[in-house]
């Protein structure tokens, strides 16, 4: 029904695609990690926006180690400041996390889902009918990990940021 | 437009909002399982007897800074730092009140991090003359990690805990001791319950700094 729901909305509405790429923060615990990279994909109508995005990181004593993370989001942008050339909007979305974790030959894996909170700062380069656009996000991931335990309710925050530098184009 | 994009994102956010993430890959991924600070004590009940194990200090032992663990006040030496951990294996022969050192060497006992799947091994041989006698040893400590299960000790329950399978063989001459169990490690707690030689000890009680 989603998908159907999705679908229907790009057949009737204008489509930017776009990529992206910068840097990965993990935050918090997850701070034996060196800053990872990550590329990203979107796809958005006005203010709707899907992404994939890929990142990995490496444990910064055993580089051995790495965390794949493939996450695929979806956000609703409001615009705060906004003229001809320039949009300034904040975002907030959900999406869904599948890490993969190796070292060597061994690894573990699982999906968790999360909240998403960005900033976005976007540069019209020209008014043709491709309305090629750079834009700068500021992504905060945050991956709540859960459960009742024992009578208890066991919450664990992990927070990922990431500033990214693309540049979109109008397709439909 | 915008209201299906709310329609959308709305009942994601709340699903996200409202549902158990019961993965913990990234806790996992995280966590010390060997928390070595200063002042920690951990203590078990092994039989009907009770261990307890406590994190005293650093001290240079054979030029190397090692950390001082207690188990029942004896003084054992650990090397610990970011991917192994290894113990002093300190053996002595006795002749008229005078203990000769055979074995004086750091061996590997963990390797991190620890991965479901993942093995390590090592194996000391050496032979030693101690006024005119030979000694020959052979000593050997194999661990593999196996499960993450969630368990229950009288200290409490823990969960997300690795298993971690291990055999440890040491010969001295015609003498040979046999050692074969699981251990489990809670994380940001360390050891929770050991099986050896089917006898099992559990942790009762323990303090982390």
């Amino acid at each position: 029904m989603l998908l159907n729901l999705i679908s229907t909305i790009y057949l009737f509405n204008l489509i930017n695609l776009g990529i992206s790429f910068g840097p990965y923060l993990p935050m918090g615990r997850l701070d034996v990690y060196r800053i990872g990279t990550s590329v990203s994909l979107l796809s958005e109508i006005n203010r709707f926006e899907l992404n994939y995005t890929y990142s990995q990181f490496s444990n910064q004593f055993i580089p051995q180690e790495k965390l794949n993370i493939h996450g695929i989001t979806a956000a609703y942008g409001y615009p705060i400041s906004k003229n001809e050339y320039r949009k300034i909007s904040i975002q907030v979305g959900t999406g869904y996390y599948h890490i993969i974790r190796r070292l060597n030959r061994n690894h573990e894996q699982g999906t968790l889902w999360g909240l998403r909170y960005g900033v976005k700062y976007e540069q019209i380069l020209a008014n043709n009918n491709f309305q090629p656009t750079l834009f700068t996000l500021l992504h905060a991931d945050q991956i709540v990990q859960s459960r009742r335990w024992q009578n208890q309710q066991l919450n664990v925050n992990n927070y990922l940021v990431k500033i990214l530098i693309g540049i979109k184009l109008n397709i439909l | 437009m915008k209201k299906y994009a709310f329609i959308i994102i709305l009942p994601l956010i709340l699903t996200t909002l409202t549902c158990h993430n019961d993965n913990w890959v990234l806790l996992r991924a995280s966590s010390d399982y060997f928390p070595l600070r200063n002042g920690n004590y951990w203590k078990y009940q092994y039989q009907n007897t009770l261990i307890v194990v406590e994190v005293k200090n650093d001290t240079v032992i054979n030029n190397t800074l090692a950390k001082i663990i207690t188990r029942n006040f004896e003084n054992e030496y650990w090397l610990q730092n970011e991917n192994e951990l290894k113990k002093l294996q300190l053996r002595y022969v006795n002749y008229g009140g005078i203990d000769y050192p055979i074995q004086n060497v750091f061996l590997l006992q963990y390797k991190f991090p620890f991965i479901l799947g993942s093995s390590w091994s090592t194996t000391f041989n050496d032979t030693v003359n101690v006024l005119g006698e030979n000694y020959v040893i052979q000593q050997t400590i194999a661990r593999q990690v196996v499960a993450i299960e969630d368990i229950n000790v009288p200290a409490g329950s823990f969960f997300q805990t690795y298993k971690i399978d291990f055999i440890e063989s040491f010969m001295l001459n015609d003498f040979t001791e046999y050692y074969a169990g699981s251990e489990w490690y809670a994380p940001d707690v360390g050891l929770v319950k050991r099986v050896v030689n089917h006898n099992e000890q559990v942790l009762i009680e323990y303090s982390l700094q």
